[in-house]
């Protein structure tokens, strides 16, 4: 009735209002595509900008809910370009729309929101807020491991000094981006800045020891190249644990989390006798109304605690 | 030491919510483990369990419950199917079990594990703690929601948890382990991952890592000794 009222009196006082009716009464029938596109119609219709700022986001909302993403972020788009203010709202819209860019495969598009985050956050003076801090921090730690990513891609084959200028070159554009990360004192994202550090390190080392060996030496002459090798490498592993073993330290504070968890993972690989260290669960108890436990010092001990009980003595991992 | 709390007739008529239930083929409705926001609601300690010695070296908690055969069929597939790893599965037939038996802890238990080998934490601790509300000295989701707790930075919790484990049987070598764990990487604790170690290698005496481990935390003693001495 209020689509036929819409249409047969184009240019009556309240014709808005039956759009807005329309909207409302959509959503509420669970009809969301139909809903969305009575409130783009308010987006494009209303006088007041506050009203067509909300209507532009609640349609953008419908539409996703709706599964209709491409009309979303359309809209989403629309609205950052429109409504660079509030800034920390401005910046939750962009980012979902960098989300949604990364969803749909689109690496370029992605990529450029995430500066476009970046950029405006820096910027944003008095405006910035600890999601702002946050929203950026995230979006910067992305575009910093694509350093990381190309940085570990490069293997160091012959010729070996060409390759390990490059190499060194990428290390250090990778180091100086995730030095920078830290500045948001954003916690999660300075544990992984952290653990990106620690793994530039190591895989610096690791190339060095993997690094394709120069053709025609004499056995003498090799064996000391590989002794040289390792002398360079060693360093740049010792640095890598310290830098895990810094990101260690946030639990200190409080802090734990997967990228600490991360740091921990790898410690063990590098130094198992220190930190190649897991609980053990009891498993499954496997009887719905009894549980048996016998110490395995139990004077019967050569029959397990396992066996007794049912026990699967798990490893946990972090 | 498992506490006996609440009263026959309470227990009674728990069973035959549970009973009328399962009669009734709507367990999902009926059952007092759930409720339509998902949430848990109070669950209460239940006195008929018990936790004997067993001998010097063990101990049996005991559920003194009539199980419905289907129930006990249902667990034993559960079972079988978690141990095939085949998690995502036993859960819901887990699930299934504690919707018709909602005063057994040991269900509860499983599903707290099963929950947590697939990461999610959350859905684990609120299992576990589920079957500690019924059983709140249970040494066995004492030791597992510890792990939980641990996994997601809650050491403080893990540690109480881990120390109440022990409280019930203070050669509980799981959680003798997982405190030493806890206290060697995670709270910097370095005296009580000692003694939870070396506690550990006299009841596990073929574990040759916690040799190790000890060796390492008492050169770590001696070197912040060796650091602070003028």
């Amino acid at each position: 009735m209020l689509e036929d009222f819409r249409t047969s009196h184009p240019e009556h006082e309240l014709r808005s209002q039956a759009t807005k009716q329309l909207a409302v009464a959509y959503e509420r029938a669970g009809k969301l595509s139909r809903s969305a596109s009575e409130y783009e119609r308010v987006a494009a219709e209303a006088e007041d900008p506050q009203v067509r700022r909300e209507a532009l986001l609640v349609a953008g909302d419908l539409y996703e809910q709706a599964g209709e993403s491409e009309d979303a972020l359309r809209l989403f788009e629309l609205y950052v370009d429109q409504y660079p203010e509030p800034v920390e709202l401005a910046l939750e819209i962009r980012f979902k729309v960098a989300g949604m860019h990364d969803a749909a495969g689109k690496d370029e598009a992605y990529r450029e929101q995430l500066r476009a985050i970046v950029t405006i956050e820096a910027d944003a003076a008095s405006a910035r807020t600890s999601r702002t801090r946050y929203l950026a921090a995230t979006s910067s730690l992305v575009l910093t491991r694509s350093l990381f990513d190309e940085f570990k891609s490069l293997a160091l084959m012959q010729p070996f000094q060409e390759n390990l200028t490059a190499k060194k070159r990428l290390m250090d554009q990778a180091l100086a981006g995730f030095e920078l990360l830290v500045r948001y004192e954003v916690a999660e994202v300075t544990a992984a800045a952290t653990f990106y550090i620690a793994e530039t390190y190591r895989n610096f080392s690791d190339a060095l020891l993997a690094s394709e060996r120069p053709s025609g030496l004499s056995d003498a002459d090799l064996a000391e190249y590989e002794l040289v090798i390792e002398e360079e490498a060693y360093p740049f592993e010792e640095r890598a644990i310290a830098v895990h073993r810094e990101n260690l330290e946030l639990m200190r504070i409080g802090v734990f989390n997967s990228w600490v968890a991360r740091s921990l993972d790898e410690l063990a690989v590098l130094m198992p006798g220190r930190y190649a260290k897991s609980e053990i669960s009891v498993g499954f108890v496997g009887s719905i109304d009894e549980y048996a436990y016998r110490s395995p010092m139990a004077p019967e001990a050569l029959v397990s605690a396992a066996e007794l009980t049912g026990v699967d003595n798990d490893p946990v991992s972090r | 030491m498992i506490q006996c709390h609440g009263d026959g007739e309470q227990r009674r008529l728990l069973r035959l919510v549970a009973l009328t239930a399962f009669l009734l083929g709507a367990v999902g409705c009926a059952s007092p483990a759930s409720n339509e926001s998902g949430t848990e609601p109070d669950i209460q300690s239940r006195s008929d369990f018990t936790l004997a010695p067993d001998g010097e070296h063990g101990f049996v908690v005991t559920e003194d419950v009539r199980i419905v055969g289907d129930v006990r069929n249902d667990y034993q597939r559960a079972t079988t199917l978690l141990r095939r790893n085949a998690i995502e599965e036993g859960i819901v037939v887990l699930e299934s079990v504690i919707e018709r038996a909602p005063e057994l802890v040991i269900p509860r238990i499983d599903l707290g594990v099963a929950h947590a080998r697939l990461g999610n934490h959350e859905a684990a601790q609120k299992s576990l703690e589920a079957a500690l509300a019924l059983a709140p000295d249970h040494p066995v989701a004492l030791n597992e929601l510890g792990i939980v707790y641990r996994q997601t930075g809650r050491f403080a919790e893990a540690r109480a948890s881990y120390e109440r484990a022990l409280s019930v049987h203070d050669g509980f070598h799981y959680a003798l382990l997982n405190l030493g764990v806890l206290c060697d990487l995670y709270v910097d604790d370095l005296p009580c991952a000692l003694e939870n170690y070396e506690a550990y290698a006299g009841i596990v005496t073929d574990d040759p890592q916690v040799g190790i481990w000890i060796a390492d935390v008492r050169n770590r003693m001696s070197a912040s000794q060796a650091e602070s001495t003028p």
